[in-house]
């Protein structure tokens, strides 16, 4: 296009020094360049673009300035053949290529262009009704930003496609689902009408065969006539999210058969734009649900990895080690040590009830009231008594936490230990070769939020030997269940200790860990957080 | 899974437990205790016959409530545990605290 205007400038151009070749007699080469001129300037009048993109009211002023043009152009036109008549002039202009050719253009133009928006006035209606529903497509594919709501564009969405068909009325209803008290947006429509029709369409043959022929996923808008006093056709839309019905949107029209095959196809582009919006904004919220749990589960393994001990207090009487695995990404399993004196180390294992991130913090008030406790030199009962009093005010209702501590006094070779509700602790005697679960009672803490808890909770001492060997775990070991939902048990550890009882703590760990995951089976994975920490007394 | 059936008999409440408690169900628990305290019962009995498993979720729903129990004047049995499962309430201790009986009869005749 560009090129054309171009070539027909240069030519006008060319033309303006026409004069200079020719003083203006009217031979072949102003033939000649006439003819080309008109001819340019009539191939760029037929391109008539930019008529259709006017608006109606555009339309009527472009008109009234063409007709402006013509009358001038021709009236300038007769006056300059007028002047030719006169005797006396210097120059005829009415034998100047430019001025002809630029006359003619113009005139050609002008009129041209009146023609076509003349003729096209009736259709710009249309034009502006395509520019409508392209824009409302625009509208509905952007996607929903996460605070806006699909409601805006169910809102679109029916206002669009009732624009689109020129309905007379319409409403959207989404399934339960997703909407447990309901949803509905009517226009134009009261609710006992907007029943009617609803009734009717249930009735209707056409629309029950169309709802058992098809799946779900493959229903497609439908045009029903319905014997109703006022409206006369409506057009059943589904609305489908992946392949699942969510909704659906009626339109109704007074007119019979009011839903041609154009309509129905432009409701079907709207209905499946909408749907990938709504069905994008849903991803999205999900997503961003998504990654805040992720976050929230970092921090917790990030206090969970500081809350158990590094490096395990014990001197040379005894060897220690213990190992942790945390079901969840976080546990509330506890155990750590703490160094009274040279002599003088306590032993505490424990287990939060529960599991997750509550469980983890709950784990982190343990080791705050343990660390804190301990260094009142209190025997072990007087240790739970405290301590329960201060859980009592910490845990949430329904959590409580069983631990077992463990005193051990290498200068005189005694233990003293006591147990709150945790599973007894497992203790070989290298004496009598035999092992066997420490019996003491004790309830657990923060279940008896008061004074009451004192009677609730004993301690024992007993002496060690030289080859003794002390393993403290939590329930995950001996609860954790194989194929066959059979327990590992107590009676398998208790076992697993008399047989390996000689090797270091370490290597007792590590049969007792090997074990347990054969028991439960290569595949499986074990539901709780499971700790266990061995002593062995040399 | 879990299923409560709850009945009355002899002016008791009776919660009969059926399948496995952990932490997802153990809140269906906490409400049907939750909904007999609030109508007013004065005797609730847990029958744990075919009660499966429980977990430390559904121990602490139990707990929970022994203040209030207490408050109110309210009398809690359990009975019908599998060994298994008393084994559960022994190790924590709840057994000197709640009153669990091995049969419906021994319940009833307390």
């Amino acid at each position: 296009m560009v090129k054309q205007w171009q070539a027909y400038e240069f030519a006008m151009l060319v033309a303006m020094f026409f004069i200079f070749f020719n003083q203006n007699t009217l031979d072949y080469s102003f033939l000649f360049g006439l003819v080309l001129l008109i001819g340019l300037g009539i191939v760029l009048s037929g391109n008539l673009k930019w008529i259709p993109y006017l608006t109606f009211k555009e339309k009527w002023k472009s008109l009234l300035f063409l007709s402006i043009i013509l009358l001038s152009c021709t009236f300038l036109f007769v006056q300059m053949q007028g002047y030719t008549d006169q005797v006396i002039y210097p120059v005829n202009l009415t034998d100047n290529l430019f001025l002809i050719s630029l006359f003619g253009f113009i005139f050609s133009y002008s009129l041209f262009s009146f023609l076509v928006t003349l003729f096209n006035l009736p259709t710009s209606s249309v034009f502006e009704q395509k520019l409508t529903e392209a824009i409302s497509f625009q509208r509905l594919s952007q996607s929903i930003k996460p605070e806006e709501n699909e409601e805006q564009v169910l809102d679109i969405l029916m206002d669009s496609c009732m624009s689109a068909t020129y309905s007379d009325g319409a409403w959207v209803e989404m399934g339960r689902n997703d909407y447990p008290d309901g949803f509905l947006k009517e226009q134009f429509l009261d609710s006992e009408t907007r029943t009617e029709i609803s009734n009717l369409i249930e009735k209707s043959k056409v629309a029950k065969d169309w709802i058992s022929e098809n799946r779900p996923e493959n229903l497609s808008p439908i045009a029903i006539r319905i014997d109703h006093p006022k409206f006369e056709s409506i057009l059943l839309v589904p609305l489908i999210i992946n392949k699942v019905p969510i909704g659906r949107m009626v339109l109704c029209k007074e007119v019979k058969e009011g839903f041609n095959k154009e309509m129905v196809n432009i409701v079907s582009t709207f209905v499946s734009q909408a749907c990938i919006s709504v069905e994008n904004h849903r991803l999205l919220n999900q997503a961003i649900l998504n990654e805040r749990y992720q976050e929230e589960l970092k921090i917790a393994q990030r206090v969970q990895k500081a809350l158990l001990p590094t490096t395990l207090d014990h001197n040379s009487a005894f060897d220690l080690c213990a190992y942790s695995n945390a079901a969840d990404e976080v546990g509330g399993d506890y155990y750590d040590t703490y160094k009274l004196s040279d002599d003088r180390f306590v032993l505490i294992i424990g287990d939060v009830s529960g599991k997750g991130t509550s469980a983890a913090f709950h784990m982190s008030q343990m080791k705050g009231i343990f660390q804190s406790l301990i260094q009142l030199n209190l025997s072990p009962s007087e240790f739970f008594i405290k301590a329960n009093a201060a859980l009592g005010k910490c845990l949430e209702r329904n959590h409580f936490i069983t631990s077992s501590i463990f005193l051990i006094d290498t200068s005189d070779k005694t233990i003293s230990h006591a147990r709150a509700g945790h599973v007894p602790s497992l203790y070989f005697e290298a004496q009598t070769k035999k092992s066997d679960y420490l019996g003491i009672d004790g309830l657990g803490l923060g279940i008896l939020r008061n004074m009451q808890y004192e009677k609730h909770v004993e301690q024992k001492t007993f002496t060690y030997h030289s080859g003794d060997v002390l393993v403290l775990f939590t329930d995950g070991i001996v609860e954790a269940k194989n194929q066959k939902s059979q327990q590992f048990g107590f009676e398998r550890m208790r076992t697993l200790l008399e047989v390996y009882h000689e090797l270091s703590p370490t290597e007792i760990q590590s049969k007792i860990i090997d074990s347990l995951h054969s028991f439960v089976g290569g595949d499986i994975k074990i539901d709780d957080d499971y700790s266990l920490v061995v002593a062995k007394f040399n | 899974m879990l299923t409560i059936t709850n009945t009355n008999e002899n002016e008791s409440h009776i919660l009969a437990l059926e399948g496995e408690v952990d932490a997802s169900n153990s809140v269906m628990i906490d409400e049907a205790i939750q909904k007999l305290i609030g109508d007013g019962s004065k005797s609730i009995v847990v029958d744990g016959q075919k009660l499966e498993y429980i977990s430390s979720a559904g121990l602490g729903v139990f707990m929970s409530y022994l203040e209030d129990f207490e408050e109110k004047n309210v009398e809690f049995k359990i009975f019908g545990l599998s060994d298994g499962v008393f084994e559960v309430f022994k190790i924590l201790g709840l057994h000197q605290l709640m009153n669990i009986y091995p049969t419906k009869e021994a319940a009833f005749n307390s």
